[in-house]
């Protein structure tokens, strides 16, 4: 796909979790946009090796959404690639719904339950020693808040992960610099975030998380990364991205737009602003 | 063949892990000669992740997803508590095979202090859909527990007491059903496990001396428990007495409870457990029989108060609706 169709994948898939939400009349916005072109590169974009018809297909690769509270982006990649009907994303938080507010593995290519935070990276890195004693060529890739990293478990995982160098475990660290009240950095602060990784024994890539091209081009030069060693991406995000009332605001978590604000919302998305 | 249950344990694991490539051990840096064993002869299925009960818990449920049985060691107030959440959402929810052996069974490290106490897990595990909870009061009932949690492909803990009993039951003993009579007896049901079986046993000794006669019940499999088979034994029984070496809520006690509930000729039944304390300072097995009730005298006090209790039924029912 050319990065100007994944680019209007992204706008469509922004669209669809802001839809998916006011349906439901709730959800978690705008963790949900800041990895928008992280998901739509890794589903869209040639990188993910996975089959909508065959979720469980034994060659896939794992995808552990960690930050289960951005799973409107989830839900919209998965009833996009064809995971179930779209149709389905209707039903969000409807009683009866598979699709609940956080993820969990009766939806088709939904491989962990999450919601509560810090378990992604300790689960990636058990698949991806499975995997390695395998011989298999699959990989995991592990998407992280960056609130989330208060989580005193991501670094027992981390430091396992760099221990043994699981080089087929790729963690993406969506680093949009806020937590779910505040700013990560005025709460604890987690920086300087890639020394942290590095001294653990991983790889560090820092990119720009809304940049398509460069978000293919990075995730998709991964097998030919010469590595004995763990990944980290850290992917510099704005939180609420591509409504602007939202971004980068503490005040908008698990806020939902209201009144004028849905407008807003919609025409920003929709480019008519 | 060894009476301590750790021998028979890691006897089993090592057939399980030497026939099967896709068995794996993991520790949170807890060593025993029966894991020095499996280390030095199936390194590759050996794993120490160092002093991490969470990730210890993510990384074998992310293992046991590609189709490995993971067994992890250590021990057992850490191995329940600090990853309780990782068991619950990591490996039940998943419904992957992580099958925790853990050390420290009630009061097995009881002079180590409440940190070391064993007395909180059974209340925390039976609550997780989908666990299975083994409490196994000798050897070869322990070696068997490893079998058998192998064969489900389910989670599953198995408690190991420090103790080395003699044998309960015979070799090729079928455990299938999760739970044994050990002796008969019309006047009443005394139903324990771990190693409060062999004080029911004891007990139950002293009271046919006097010509009561009780059925010893070992209920080793906490979870799932075939519940017909458990209320039929309730009922056919005017008296219930159930001993652990636990706390009083969530273990033997609350689900012999919740069963009784649901009857409608519900016996006469006394609980005999640690309470609902912290037993701080250094403490021990010999201090809880006398203490608390858990000895064989105990036992035995309880089941003569509740025969006499069952004797004058109008008390007794006021009693219940007060």
């Amino acid at each position: 796909m050319k990065i100007s169709d994944l680019e209007e994948k992204a706008r469509r898939i922004r669209q669809q979790v802001l839809e998916t939400a006011l349906t439901g009349g709730k959800g978690h916005v705008p963790p949900a946009m800041s990895w928008v072109d992280i998901g739509v590169a890794l589903y869209h974009g040639g990188v993910l090796r996975h089959r909508p018809d065959e979720p469980s297909w034994a060659q896939r690769d794992r995808f552990l959404l960690s930050k289960g509270h951005g799973c409107l982006t989830l839900y919209a990649l998965l009833a996009d690639r064809g995971f179930f009907p779209q149709a389905e994303l209707e039903t969000f938080v409807q009683e009866g719904s598979r699709l609940a507010g956080h993820p969990d593995p009766e939806i088709p290519g939904v491989e962990m339950i999450s919601g509560s935070l810090g378990h992604g990276l300790g689960i990636g890195a058990g698949l991806a020693l499975g995997a390695r004693y395998d011989a298999e060529a699959w990989r995991v890739f592990t998407l992280l808040g960056d609130g989330e990293c208060h989580e005193g478990s991501v670094w027992e995982a981390a430091t396992f992960a760099g221990h043994h160098g699981l080089s087929n475990l790729i963690a993406i660290v969506d680093r949009n610099g806020l937590c779910s009240t505040d700013f990560t950095e005025n709460v604890v602060g987690l920086e300087p975030v890639a020394d942290r990784w590095r001294v653990l024994g991983w790889d560090v890539l820092e990119i720009d998380g809304h940049d398509l091209a460069g978000l293919v081009e990075t995730l998709g030069r991964l097998d030919a990364r010469m590595a004995d060693r763990p990944l980290v991406i850290i992917a510099h995000t704005t939180k609420g991205r591509g409504v602007s009332f939202m971004e980068g605001s503490p005040l908008w978590h698990h806020r939902m737009p209201r009144g004028d604000e849905i407008a807003r919302a919609r025409a920003e998305l929709a480019g008519r602003v | 063949m060894s009476n301590d249950p750790r021998d028979a344990v890691f006897d089993a694991l090592y057939e399980v892990m030497s026939n099967d490539r896709n068995t794996f051990l993991v520790t949170n840096d807890m060593g025993a000669m029966g894991v020095d064993r499996i280390r030095k002869d199936v390194p590759a299925q050996f794993l120490n992740l160092g002093i991490a009960e969470q990730n210890l818990i993510s990384v074998a449920a992310g293992l046991a997803a590609t189709g490995k049985t993971v067994f992890t060691f250590g021990i057992l107030s850490h191995m329940t508590a600090r990853c309780y959440e990782q068991l619950r959402l990591d490996v039940c929810a998943l419904g992957v095979p992580v099958i925790g052996i853990a050390s420290g069974a009630g009061l097995s490290y009881g002079v180590d202090g409440p940190t070391h106490h064993g007395i909180y897990d059974i209340g925390l595990l039976r609550g997780l859909p989908g666990m299975q909870v083994f409490n196994p009061a000798d050897a070869r009932t322990a070696g068997a527990c490893v079998e058998m949690s192998y064969r489900t492909q389910r989670p599953a803990l198995i408690r190991l007491d420090k103790e080395a009993p003699d044998s309960l039951y015979e070799t090729g003993t079928d455990f299938s059903d999760g739970m044994k009579l050990l002796r008969t007896g019309p006047d009443g049901i005394v139903v324990a496990t771990g190693c409060s079986v062999h004080r029911a046993l004891e007990a139950a000794e002293r009271l046919s001396r006097d010509d009561i006669h009780v059925t010893v019940l070992d209920l080793f499999r906490l979870k799932p428990v075939d519940e017909t088979r458990l209320s039929a034994l309730l009922r056919a029984s005017p008296v219930v007495v159930s001993v652990e070496e636990h706390s009083r809520v969530g273990g033997l006690g609350s689900l012999l409870a919740e069963t009784i509930a649901e009857m409608d000729d519900a016996p006469n039944f006394h609980h005999i457990s640690l309470g609902d304390e912290f037993l701080l300072g250094s403490t021990s097995r010999a201090w809880a029989e006398e203490h608390r009730c858990l000895g064989p005298q105990g036992i035995e006090a309880a089941v003569r108060t509740l025969l006499d209790r069952a004797a004058q039924p109008r008390r007794s029912q006021a009693r219940r609706v007060a």
